[in-house]
């Protein structure tokens, strides 16, 4: 009896020492895995959104600092190698990006927006929807901006662009059915830079965009 | 040393945010390295060198790049200086319209918006990278004023002239004026000779 149970026991520790490898291998694995998880998501949140030093956020709005300048920091460098397109910014040209409403929700063409504000002070400015991926969305009217020159503004200085599916009197802005959407708002020689705003007064104060209906 | 020193969980803490680092820093750079060439090179596909081009009118169909404001003419001039250097003469009519100079990996070498209610007549020498002597600067011989130089980090890149629609109206007023910019090698008197290189 006792020599048939050794061999028994023997296979028994081996298979014990296999799952202690394999556990040990299973933590290794996760470790690694969870850190490395972290560093990509980490890196690939700061490029997408941007981080403190190389974005202003004025409301939905955000300014990227350093975008097409060549000593710009390779999360500026990541975003526009993301997003594609030859950027222009700097200190007479600041252009604008939001994804977001006023209320943190993500721009959808599903949705009616009114993007609204007192004229600006600057040169030009111009505002563009977008797909996701930056194309511009098909419309029957072929409108796929407004600017200083072609946006009516109301009788009290302010202007309004309604942002949706169907036709509006005024300035309409058609979204289609691109899904969700990016709001470009590229001003020209503005009166006041983000790098100089140090006060409330000071600050460019670009339009709000409000959600009408969904 | 500093592990044996380090309880068993602390040396763990540090590893892991060691390796969240390294990797967040190895994908920063991989995505940093990514496709703006790739995008200039959608912008200059079919588009003759140093000669500008105007682009057809911005539609959906049309857009050659991501997020091209739109409401304008475009007038695009894929610049090579390998031969010699590169005359741009453009003239921005008004408030709107803007003249960039980009490098192919997207970065902006120059550029210049038109002011309100006066013409800018621009004139610029794009010069190859390197030292090389190319002639004399262009317009600096006699008492004319010498036309400023743009110092180049690659021989190649594409100048986009902008021009707003303010209206319908305005179309073809906006499309001769870019019709009347021009961008130009200008060849060094040694390299006008039998000398210049096979294309």
């Amino acid at each position: 009896m006792a020599v048939s149970s050794q061999p028994a026991s023997g296979y028994r520790a081996g298979l014990r020492r296999l799952w202690q490898i394999l556990k040990s291998l299973f933590a290794r694995v996760a470790f690694f895995a969870t850190a490395i998880t972290i560093g990509m998501t980490s890196s690939w949140f700061s490029v997408h959104r941007g981080l403190p030093f190389n974005t202003e956020t004025f409301g939905p709005w955000v300014a990227w600092h350093f975008a097409g300048q060549s000593a710009s920091e390779p999360y500026t460098r990541g975003r526009f190698a993301m997003s594609g397109g030859l950027p222009l910014s700097g200190d007479r040209i600041v252009r604008l990006e939001a994804r977001f409403d006023d209320d943190g929700r993500r721009l959808h063409s599903s949705c009616v927006y009114e993007v609204s504000g007192q004229m600006i002070d600057a040169r030009w400015w111009t505002l563009a929807a977008f797909d996701s991926a930056g194309r511009l969305i098909p419309n029957e009217a072929q409108r796929y901006g407004w600017n200083t020159a072609t946006t009516a503004l109301g009788a009290d200085g302010r202007f309004s662009i309604l942002l949706g599916r169907d036709a509006h009197s005024g300035n309409w802005l058609p979204t289609g059915a691109a899904g969700r959407m990016v709001v470009i708002f590229e001003i020209q020689e503005p009166a006041v830079i983000p790098a100089d705003t140090n006060s409330e007064e000071s600050a460019i104060k670009p339009p709000s965009i409000k959600r009408i209906s969904c | 040393m500093l592990g044996r020193l380090l309880p068993r969980s602390i040396r763990l803490w540090l590893m892991f945010l060691i390796i969240v680092g390294i990797s967040h820093i190895v994908t920063t750079f991989w995505l940093a390295s990514g496709s703006s060439t790739t995008d200039f090179r959608a912008l200059v596909t079919g588009l003759p060198s140093n000669r500008f081009s105007l682009l057809e009118t911005l539609t959906p169909e049309t857009q050659r790049l991501p997020f091209m404001i739109p409401e304008s003419h475009y007038a695009v001039c894929p610049f090579d200086t390998s031969n010699g250097r590169v005359l741009l003469d453009v003239r921005l009519e008004d408030v709107g319209w803007i003249l960039s100079l980009h490098a192919p990996d997207g970065t902006v070498i120059y550029y210049a918006p038109g002011a309100a209610d006066r013409e800018t007549n621009l004139k610029l020498v794009l010069k190859p990278p390197g030292g090389r002597f190319l002639g004399l600067p262009v317009g600096g011989v006699g008492p004319g004023p010498e036309i400023p130089e743009v110092q180049l980090e690659s021989p190649k890149g594409v100048a986009i002239l902008r021009v707003p629609l303010y209206g319908l109206s305005y179309a073809a007023l906006a499309v001769n004026a870019l019709k009347q910019s021009s961008c130009r090698e200008v060849l060094s008197p040694r390299l006008r000779t039998a000398d210049r290189p096979a294309r």
